[in-house]
């Protein structure tokens, strides 16, 4: 009997620590195999075992004088350091070069902020030809003074597109008629492209650099070079991490989404290198994967691009849209 | 919140009248005035102080302020399809430290004590005369649609947009404000942009410019990333840091400088030509080309430059237009 009755407190103490261990068990798993559902639309990618890790070096001060006389010329002076952008900033009677530490330029004339439309602008196919003869000018003279291009960098694609565009809503005018202010409605509405940019997306490794990296040219009236920002940077091998798998983006994104999202929708996925602004002070490229998707909540559907850092074991979100 | 404003407007009131009816006290006996008298004194100086600002143009006080709102936690809206963001306190908060290195006041308020209603006007029981509506310059981070710009807690007055600063609650300018940055996706996009000139410029009655204030706002038609680093930019380049330059140049050239190719940011703002009676152009005020108060010209309040334009004896025609200049980033 005393033994029944041992037993009975025992079965009632089992029986409530195998109903925990049941409760904490869906909990975890709720937690880890959620019902979100992964639907890819991407086209299949055959991913490398390992990639190669860049360092960003600094270009010393040699490099960046000499760049700053040879694309400004006789009339060129320097203006100041800025920290806070790690550029040096340089300048002639019309030109100011910022010649930034991890070895990208951004070269622009110096002109007033105007609204009026552009007399002849040339076409696109026109522009990208003016843009790919300004930026072999260019990177012939930077691969003087920095590693990259003659190493590392191919342009991948040339794109011509408008640049600033101007769209002016009309209005009201107030005329004065025998000393009697009248208003009147106007119906003027127009929109204009003030100048073209054509754009350079460059491949490391055979792999795009994404976010901040490549060149734009701003082609302006009759066709005159306005601004040429050439973002690639000065770097060197460091080398190699291993390269994450398809699943293990997926339970990224699953993790990331999960209380968010019924469905995810994958439209888009590529290995990629991610740059980031030279304002800023950048030490690696390293390899990521640039995913476009869409997530279904509700059935409400919100576009997403992210990018998650592609080394294998370390897969996780570095940047999402707002 | 809204309570503790009103709360807040009450005691202050109060606290006018007992100082002010002790100073009458005083007067009344060093100067033996008869109770009646005294106290038509006091009501007329009371209507006089809430009057005044009603008559006069918007609060446009001399020190220059400047506000932020960021938000990270989301948490609340996930059926609205809203993950957390992580950068936009780095984001807010980068604008303000610069700004105030220069000698702004600043506030700044992120997650729960960020609030849409700081944002909207009164008549949609909202409270910009305290907050947005009460500074220079205000700076905006997180969720962004074509529509609105998205908060993570709810504190609608009305109840008809909760959690965002839909365009219908908005009017901005008419106490002090002069520009709005939204670092958020998509509020500029072409299909609303004409519905946020219509409520944040005219108030609903659009192009009607005795109600336009406000000098101008910006944003971005496409999504963008989580940056942390827009608002520090923008602040560098309208400041000495890195500029001054202009409120249109120093949006540009921050957004060139954080975004790529693939995000397209806007700046909105008014044009005013003065034209003589023979159509030429006398004088042109393109709002986006004024700078950060302190840092180079900041023009007149709209209405107030189309008052002065139309007084002058050689203006015959003063035209209003509102300028969208749109732009993609670099890279």
């Amino acid at each position: 009997m005393r033994i029944m009755k041992y037993s009975k407190g025992k079965l009632i103490s089992l029986t409530i620590l195998l109903i925990t261990i049941v409760i904490i068990s869906i909990m975890v798993l709720a937690d880890f195999d959620t019902n979100l559902i992964i639907i890819s639309k991407a086209e299949t990618i055959k991913l490398p075992k390992t990639l190669t890790v860049f360092e960003v070096k600094s270009i010393p001060w040699d490099a960046v004088e000499g760049l700053a006389m040879e694309l400004l010329g006789e009339k060129c002076h320097f203006v100041k350091y800025i920290e806070s952008k790690h550029a040096y900033i340089f300048s002639n009677d019309s030109w100011i070069l910022e010649v930034y530490e991890c070895g990208s330029i951004n070269l622009y004339k110096v002109e007033a902020n105007t609204l009026k439309p552009p007399n002849k602008l040339p076409d696109l196919e026109e522009a990208k030809k003016i843009a790919v003869k300004e930026l072999n000018k260019i990177v012939q003279l930077l691969s003087k003074y920095v590693l990259y291009i003659p190493y590392y960098y191919k342009v991948m694609e040339v794109t011509a597109k408008p640049g600033q565009t101007v769209h002016v809503k009309a209005g009201l005018r107030l005329i004065k008629v025998n000393g009697t202010w009248i208003e009147e409605i106007i119906n003027e509405d127009k929109t204009y492209i003030k100048n073209l940019m054509v754009e350079f997306k460059v491949k490391l490794n055979g792999f795009p650099v994404i976010y901040k990296d490549g060149a734009v040219i701003i082609i302006g009236d009759y066709g005159r070079v306005s601004r040429v920002t050439v973002y690639m940077k000065n770097i060197k091998p460091k080398g190699e991490v291993e390269i994450a798998n398809l699943d293990e983006v997926k339970e990224a994104l699953k993790k990331h989404f999960k209380e968010l999202a019924d469905k995810i929708i994958i439209e888009n996925i590529n290995l990629t290198y991610f740059s980031k602004s030279p304002v800023e002070s950048v030490k690696y490229l390293k390899p990521v994967f640039h995913i476009s998707c869409k997530i279904e909540s509700k059935g409400k559907l919100r576009p997403y691009e992210i990018i998650l850092s592609a080394e294998k074991g370390k897969v996780e979100v570095i940047l999402s849209s707002k | 919140m809204v309570v503790l404003e009103i709360r807040t407007f009450m005691f202050k009131n109060i606290a006018l009248i007992v100082t002010l009816s002790y100073i009458i006290k005083m007067v009344k006996v060093f100067l033996k005035y008869s109770h009646m008298t005294v106290y038509m004194l006091l009501l007329v100086i009371v209507l006089l102080l809430h009057a005044l600002p009603l008559s006069a143009t918007p609060e446009d006080d001399t020190s220059r302020e400047a506000l932020a709102e960021w938000i990270n936690d989301y948490s609340q809206l996930r059926d609205e399809g809203f993950g957390d963001l992580v950068n936009t306190d780095e984001d807010a908060q980068g604008f303000l430290n610069v700004l105030e290195s220069k000698g702004y006041t600043t506030r700044i308020y992120g997650d729960l004590a960020a609030h849409e209603s700081h944002f909207e006007k009164p008549t949609v029981d909202g409270s910009d005369y305290l907050f947005m509506d009460d500074v220079d310059y205000a700076y905006f981070s997180g969720h962004g649609t074509e529509e609105a710009f998205w908060f993570g807690v709810n504190s609608d007055g009305d109840r008809n947009f909760p959690y965002r600063v839909h365009y219908t609650e908005t009017y901005w300018g008419d106490r002090g404000a002069e520009w709005i940055f939204i670092s958020a996706c998509q509020v500029l996009s072409d299909l609303h942009r004409g519905d946020w000139r219509r409520y944040a410029f005219f108030n609903g009655d659009d192009w009607n410019w005795h109600n336009l204030w406000f000098h101008g706002m910006t944003g971005f038609t496409t999504t963008i990333p989580d940056d942390p680093n827009l608002g520090q930019r923008l602040a560098n380049y309208l400041t000495d840091n890195w500029g001054p330059l202009s409120i249109e140049d120093s949006w540009f050239w921050a957004t060139v400088n954080t975004f790529s190719a693939t995000e397209q940011a806007a700046i909105m703002y008014p044009e005013i030509v003065a034209k003589d009676a023979q159509g030429n152009i006398i004088e042109e005020y393109d709002y986006g080309h004024e700078f950060l108060a302190e840092f180079g010209d900041v023009y007149a309040d709209p209405k107030d430059l189309i008052e002065q334009l139309m007084s002058r004896s050689d203006v015959a025609e003063v035209d209003l237009y509102f300028i969208t200049v749109t732009w993609w980033g670099c890279g």
